[in-house]
Formats: C-alpha cells, structure tokens, sequence
C-alpha cells in the first residue's frame, strides 16, 4: 500500500507490519512484537527529522 | 407557468453597493433580468420577482430563505430561478441558498448562473441548475438564453440528457444508460484514439490530485510535540460520534491523558474494511500510544500529545477526506504540534 500512498500525495511513508495490525505483529512473542513496532516508528522519525524534496518510502522492517 | 426569480438590489434597478442593505421585497412584475426571462420563455409563463440587498440577505439568511419559499408557496410556483449573479460572492451566496432552500421545501427545480471560479459554485450545484457564465454581467442576455432554454424544457417535462449535453454544471449525479457496443470495444476505441493523440471522452472522469509540498520539521525532534492521527477507525468503545464505517465524513478527537497504552475495552475500531480482531484486542497496532510513550520516556522526542485524531478510511470521496485533513490539520496546529504519525489500515 506505500506505493497508493506515494500516488495520492504523500511523502514521508513508511510499511507498517499487515493492514488489520499496521504497528507489530500479534503472531510472534510479545518482545518481538514490540520490537518490530518499535522499528516501524523509527523509520518514521527517521524520516520526520529529514529534510525531502520529493517522496520517500521505508518499506517492511 | 408561475415561476419566481430572485434578483438584488443592483439588477433590481433600486441601487448599487449603496443600497445592498434594502430588505426582502416581492413584485408582481417581472423586473430587471426577470423581464428578460419573461421575453425568453413568453407569455403563457408569468415570473413574479423577489428582489433584496446582498448585505439584507447576507445578515438574515434563514429570515429570507423562509420568506421566499413562502412566496413561493403563495404564488403556486413550478420553478425558481436565482440570478444569474456570475462571480458575485454575495449575491451567488443568496442565489445558491434560495436555490437549495426552495428545492429542499417545495421540491421544484431551481435554476442559477454563477461564473466557474466563483466559490460558492460547489456548495451549491448538487441543489440547483447552475449554468457557467462570464464573469460579470457582460455574459447577461447568453447566460439568460441558456437559463431559458434549459427552463423550458423542464416545463414542458422534456427528457433531460446529461449535464454536458443540456450544459450546467455537473452535479455528480449518474444515471444508468444502456450503451450500443459493449465494454471491451469501447475502451480499445478510446485507447487507440488517445495513442494517436486524438480526443476522446472518458466515461469515468478520475479526480487529479494536487502536489504536496513536504514539509519540514521546524525544531529538533527532542523538542517535538508528537500527535497520532489514524484513519483506521479507532474510537472509544461504542463510538460516541457515530463515525460511520464506510465513506465517513466525520472524524473525532480523543483525549487518552497519561495513558502508557490503549487497553481493549476502552476503545474500538469502526473501520468497516479490514479484520478488526487484532485493533479491537489491542488499540495500540492502529493508535501507538505504548510504542510512542518509549521515545517519549528516552527523550527522542519532546512529548506525546494526549490526544489523537481518527476516522475510517475506506470509502471516503477524495475532496471529503481532503476536508477532514484539513480540519483536523488546524487542531493541531492550534495544540501546537510538530510532528505527527498517521497511521493507515
């Protein structure tokens, strides 16, 4: 879904886990879970403290 | 016929900016640009004139709104006519509102001019027929003649082709058509056509979206004030704004104060397109409060904002979700944010 998100304007974009679940993964052990969450915000701080001229994705952790 | 026209001050030959504040008046007689839709549509349809000042109109809308649908009313009329007030802001204002007042109440064909740029335009022309003229009143006796036409075809309850053919502003609404050649013909016409640089009509038009900027954070992240925003549909348990699950127009704010995280029965998603089990067990996968409140505890950023912003997603029309970005945008400016994660199901 990052690639409809780059098409209808965005620009600082970053793959969450699964649609139903877009912030960890419920499957695996509560620490991984967390861990993968926790990439996911990274990539976007990582993005929020870039100056970008033109869209960027971050795609899955 | 009997039909009304409502003009202002100006066409209504009583005076200019000066006289903007003249109050609701009605005529018998068709004056002013109504005079001319008299001579258009002849003699076997009378048109009785309400005529008032921009500025009149403007403070007491809802007083006139109600006055001119009980002439109306009164006066037994089969159409209602507004203008033509081309790029008028004002004066389209009050003929868009009479058009739309007159439409809800009485349920009879109203019918306006109003230039394309002029704003109002898309408040008002899924209520009225609204015909593009020229800026100013230059236009008058073309956008008359188009008013006219069109009014006497739906006198004479003619069948009415689509908004291209009959030539107002398309209103979005669509009917079903049986066409000749099926689908799959059509489509490789009009690809061959558009190859060879040649015109062609698509039958679906598909919204252009606008360019966005990105913009840039304007002090370091440690200082930021950090916001959650989602359209996955996460809401207090029972959804007290009745967001809706499919195409909403609404959108909520939702004060969590120092929560470390969303517990699963205090919230829920509403989001009518995906699996709900996993948002709805845990709120945090769609609204990260707990992941959020661990760079906020190890400084790498200033601090969560205690609320977060939601609606659904699936289904919204893109000019309803380009209205709630917008609203939504001013909240947080107005709380002061600088940074935000909007998370998408």
């Amino acid at each position: 879904m990052t690639t409809l998100a780059k098409n209808v304007g965005a620009n600082r974009i970053v793959a969450g886990t699964k649609i139903p679940h877009p912030c960890g993964d419920p499957t695996v052990s509560p620490k991984r879970d967390h861990e993968i969450g926790t990439k996911i915000i990274e990539n976007a701080f990582e993005l929020l403290k870039k100056q970008i001229e033109v869209p960027e994705i971050i795609e899955a952790v | 016929m009997k039909i009304v026209h409502y003009i202002n001050q100006f066409f209504g030959g009583i005076g200019g900016e000066d006289k903007a504040d003249e109050p609701l008046s009605f005529s018998e007689k068709a004056i002013g640009p109504a005079r001319g839709m008299q001579q258009l549509l002849g003699d076997q349809h009378q048109i009785v004139t309400a005529v008032c000042g921009d500025n009149y109109f403007n403070s007491y809308q809802e007083k006139i709104a109600t006055e001119v649908v009980e002439f109306c009313r009164k006066e037994g009329a089969g159409l209602f006519i507004a203008g033509p007030a081309f790029n008028a802001g004002r004066y389209g204002q009050a003929c868009g509102a009479l058009c739309a007042a007159v439409k809800e109440n009485l349920g009879i064909p109203a019918i306006t001019g109003l230039f394309h740029g002029n704003p109002v335009l898309d408040i008002y022309k899924k209520n009225a027929y609204i015909f593009p003229t020229t800026e100013t009143a230059s236009g008058m006796s073309d956008a008359l003649s188009k008013m006219a036409r069109f009014s006497l075809k739906l006198i004479n309850g003619e069948t009415l082709g689509p908004a291209v053919d009959e030539g107002y502003f398309p209103r979005g609404i669509r009917r079903d058509v049986f066409r000749k050649e099926d689908g799959a013909k059509r489509s490789v016409e009009m690809l061959l056509r558009k190859m060879a640089g040649e015109e062609f009509l698509t039958e679906i038009p598909i919204f252009v979206l606008e360019k966005i900027s990105p913009a840039q954070l304007r002090k370091p992240l440690e200082e930021a004030r950090v916001a959650i925003v989602t359209v996955g549909g996460i809401v207090p348990m029972g959804n007290p704004d009745r967001i809706r699950s499919f195409g909403a127009e609404k959108w909520g704010a939702y004060d969590f104060g120092g929560a470390l995280d969303l517990k699963g029965g205090d919230y829920e998603t509403i989001h009518g397109g995906y699996n709900p089990n996993f948002a709805n067990s845990n709120p945090n996968y769609v609204v990260p409060v707990n992941l959020l409140r661990d760079f906020e505890k190890n400084g790498i950023i200033g601090n969560l904002h205690p609320v977060f912003y939601s609606t659904a997603g699936v289904g919204g029309a893109v000019e309803t979700c380009q209205k709630t970005g917008a609203e939504i945008s001013k909240a947080l400016l107005e709380a002061e944010v600088d940074a935000v994660i909007l998370t998408a199901t």
